[in-house]
C-alpha cells in the first residue's frame, strides 16, 4: 500500500504515488536550475510539462490509474537527464551564478585514503592536509594505544562517500552539472592510474570492506546481547515493583507481612494531614516505573534490528514523568519545611545510689520483641508500626558509659525531633512517650517509643545513656540483646572496649580499670 | 582534450540545421522531430530539443500552432517562418561547403 497524491500537470489531474511525485519534482527542479533566462525558462518548463502530461496519458491509457516510480524513471530516460537540457551558453552562466556552496559533510574518502579514508575525510572536512590527522592517529596509537580503537569506531560511524554527490559534499563543492562532470572525468583518470599501479590496494580495499562488515555484525550482535539483557532486567524490575506496590508482598521472600508497612500507610504517616496521599502513592509508582519502561524500550531497540519506532511512547512517557516529578516536588516542599528545625531535649534521672548490681531488661512486647530482628535492618520502615492513634517506633538506642566512682548511677534520656518551627519541634518531643520503669534494683526499658499519629513522622528518636560508676555491676536480662546490640551497632565507639569487657554468657558487664 | 566534449559540440552544431531541415518538410511537434533525429542517431533524449526549439522560436526562425490531441494535452506544432526559410538556405549552403571541405581533407592521397 502506497500513498498517492493528485497533481495538476499542464491542466490535467494525475494520481501519482508520493515517491514518484518526489522524484518528478526533484527532476523538474534540477532541469529548471539549468536555465538562466527567466522568460525562456518558464516557456521551456511549460513545454516539458506538456510533454510529461502526454507521456502520463500514454502510461495510463489501459488498465492503470496511478503513476508509479518506474514511470518517472522511464520518462527521465525519454526526456533525458537534467544536464542534457543545458546548452553551452547556459552552462557558462550557470557557473557564474553559482556562489552558494553546499554544506560540507564528513565522509570517508577511500579514493585518497591510506587505510579506510578516515583521515582523508577529516582532511576534506577541515580543509587541511590529511597528513596532520594521520600523524595524530599514529601518536595516539604509540602513546595510549587508543588510536586503533578510535580508528575502528570512526570507520564504523563515518559513512564512506560512494556516490558522486556524496563525494562532492565531502569536499564542500557545489553540486551542478559541471562539477559532477569534472568529478567523473577525474575518477576515470584515477581509475586508469590505479589500475596500473596497484592490485595490492584493491586487495586491501576488499579486506577493509570485509573488516567493516565483520565489525558491524560484531557490533550488532553485542548490541543484541546487551538489548536482551536490558529487556530481562527491565521485566524483572518491573515485576518486582508491581508486586511491591500492588501484589501479594509475601511472594517476595525477604519482605513478609510483618516486616514492612505498606507504602500508602507510610506516605500518610509522613506527609502532612491534608496531603493527597493516594495521589502521591500513584505518583511514586509512575515515577519509578517509567525509567524501567525506558530500559525495556532501549533493550528492544538494541535487540530487534527493525524495531518499531517508539518515539511517541518515549515522548509521552517523558512528559508524564516530568509532570509526576514536578507534582512530587511540589507536595514535598511542605514536607521539607516540616523538617526544618531540629531539637533535642535531655532529661537526667538518678537511680538509687545504694544499688550494687543493676538488672537491666527490656519489657516484652508482642510486636517488636518477637517478630523483628534488629540485625536485619535493611529498611527502617520495618521498625515503624501504626494504629489509629499512635505511631510506634521500634528500638531506641542504648548506650552505656563508664564513669568515675565518685559519680552517681544515672541515666540520661535524649529525645529528638524536627518541626517547621522550634515550637513545633519541642511539641513533637513532648509528645514522645517512652516510659522507662525503675523498681528496686531493676531498670525496665520499653522496646519502642510512641507518639500521636497527628504528629506525623518528623525524625523523632530516643536515646538512653546509662552512666555506670566503675564499682557497680550490671546484669542484662534476656530481651536486652535487641536494644543493646543495636546500640553497639549505632553508637558504640571502639574506645569503650578498652575500659570494660562484656561477658556475654551470663549477660554481666564488669567495668575494669 | 576530451573526446566526448568534441563529439557533443560537433553534434550540437548540426543539430539546429537538422531540426530546420525536418521542419521544412512538414510542420511537426517535438516527439516527431525526436523520432526523426533518433533514426539518424543524432540525439537520443528529448530534453535537448526543448530549449533549442524555444530559442529558435524566440529568434523568429520558428513558429508554432496549437493542435488538439486525442491523447492528452494540445501539442505545439512547429513550422519555419519566412526568416527561418532563409536561415535554412544559408545553413544548407554552409553545410554543403563544409561537407566538401571535410571530404577533400580526409580523402586519402
Amino acid at each position: 500500500m502506497k500513498k498517492t497524491i493528485t497533481v495538476n500537470i499542464a491542466g490535467f489531474a494525475f494520481t501519482i504515488e508520493e515517491t514518484a511525485h518526489d522524484k518528478l519534482a526533484k527532476y523538474l527542479s534540477k532541469i529548471k536550475s539549468n536555465f538562466a533566462d527567466a522568460a525562456e525558462r518558464d516557456e521551456i518548463m511549460e513545454d516539458i510539462e506538456f510533454r510529461i502530461a502526454e507521456l502520463f496519458h500514454e502510461k495510463l491509457s489501459n488498465t492503470r490509474e496511478v503513476i508509479i516510480e518506474s514511470d518517472i524513471t522511464e520518462i527521465i530516460e525519454t526526456l533525458g537527464h537534467p544536464e542534457d537540457f543545458a546548452s553551452d551558453e547556459d552552462q557558462k552562466q550557470h557557473i557564474d551564478d553559482t556562489t552558494t556552496y553546499i554544506n560540507k559533510r564528513l565522509f570517508r574518502d577511500r579514493d585518497n585514503g591510506q587505510i579506510a579514508g578516515v583521515c582523508a575525510g577529516f582532511g576534506h572536512y577541515f580543509s587541511v592536509d590529511p597528513l596532520i590527522f594521520r600523524v595524530l592517529f599514529i601518536l595516539f596509537m604509540v602513546l595510549f594505544g587508543t588510536g586503533i580503537l578510535l580508528y575502528i569506531i570512526l570507520i564504523l560511524i563515518i559513512p564512506e562517500a560512494k556516490t558522486t554527490s556524496e563525494k562532492l559534499e565531502m569536499k564542500g563543492r557545489s553540486i551542478n552539472v559541471d562539477t559532477i562532470k569534472e568529478h567523473l572525468s577525474g575518477i576515470k583518470n584515477a581509475v586508469s592510474e590505479s589500475a596500473n599501479n596497484s592490485k595490492l590496494k584493491h586487495r586491501l580495499n576488499d579486506g577493509i570492506n570485509k573488516g567493516v562488515e565483520v565489525g558491524k555484525s560484531i557490533f550488532e550482535s553485542v548490541g543484541k546481547i546487551i538489548g536482551i539483557a536490558f529487556i530481562i532486567l527491565g521485566v524483572f524490575i518491573l515485576t518486582f515493583l508491581l508486586l511491591f506496590y500492588f501484589g501479594n508482598i509475601e511472594i517476595i521472600p525477604f519482605i513478609g507481612p510483618d516486616r514492612i508497612e505498606d507504602l500508602p500507610t507510610l506516605i500518610s504517616l509522613l506527609y502532612p494531614e491534608n496531603s493527597p496521599s493516594k495521589l502521591i502513592f500513584f505518583a511514586i509508582i509512575i515515577a519509578s516505573i517509567i525509567p524501567v519502561i525506558y530500559l525495556i524500550i532501549a533493550g528492544i531497540k538494541l535487540a530487534v534490528t527493525n524495531a518499531k519506532n517508539f518515539k511517541q511512547i518515549i515522548w509521552s512517557l517523558a512528559i508524564i514523568w516530568t509532570i509526576t516529578i514536578c507534582f512530587l516536588a511540589v507536595v514535598s516542599i511542605q514536607l521539607g519545611t516540616d523538617f526544618k528545625v531540629g531539637k533535642t531535649i535531655v532529661s537526667v534521672h538518678e537511680i538509687n545510689e545504694n544499688i550494687e548490681t543493676l538488672h537491666v531488661d527490656v519489657i516484652n512486647d508482642d510486636q517488636f520483641s518477637n517478630h523483628i530482628d534488629p540485625y536485619d535492618d535493611w529498611s527502617n520502615a520495618e521498625l515503624i508500626k501504626a494504629n489509629k492513634n499512635a505511631i510506634y517506633f521500634g528500638f531506641t538506642s542504648l548506650e552505656i558509659v563508664p564513669v568515675d566512682t565518685n559519680q552517681t548511677l544515672r541515666y540520661k534520656l535524649k529525645k529528638t525531633s524536627r518541626g517547621s518551627t522550634e515550637h513545633d519541634a519541642i511539641q513533637n518531643i513532648e509528645h514522645i512517650d517512652y516510659p522507662v520503669k525503675v523498681s528496686g534494683n531493676k531498670l525496665f526499658l520499653p522496646p519502642y517509643f510512641s507518639y500521636p499519629i497527628e504528629d506525623k513522622i518528623r525524625g523523632q528518636y530516643v536515646r538512653l545513656i546509662l552512666y555506670v560508676p566503675q564499682n557497680k555491676k550490671i546484669i542484662f536480662g534476656d530481651n536486652i540483646d535487641r536494644v543493646w546490640r543495636r546500640s553497639v551497632y549505632d553508637d558504640f565507639d571502639e574506645s569503650y572496649e578498652t575500659t570494660y569487657t562484656i561477658k556475654t554468657d551470663d549477660k554481666t558487664i564488669i567495668f575494669e580499670d | 582534450m576530451k573526446i566526448e566534449n568534441t563529439k557533443a559540440q560537433m553534434r550540437k552544431g548540426i543539430l539546429e540545421y537538422c531540426i530546420l531541415e525536418i521542419l521544412s518538410k512538414k510542420e511537426s511537434y517535438p516527439s516527431d522531430i525526436i523520432n526523426e533525429l533518433k533514426k539518424a542517431e543524432l540525439i537520443v533524449v528529448e530534453g535537448t530539443l526543448y530549449p533549442l526549439l524555444t530559442r529558435l522560436k524566440n529568434a523568429g526562425i520558428l513558429n508554432y500552432n496549437w493542435v488538439e490531441s486525442q491523447s492528452g494535452p494540445p501539442r505545439k506544432y512547429y513550422s519555419l517562418t519566412d526568416e527561418g526559410q532563409q536561415f535554412l538556405t544559408e545553413l544548407h549552403n554552409t553545410w554543403t561547403t563544409l561537407q566538401k571541405a571535410v571530404q577533400k581533407i580526409s580523402k586519402p592521397n
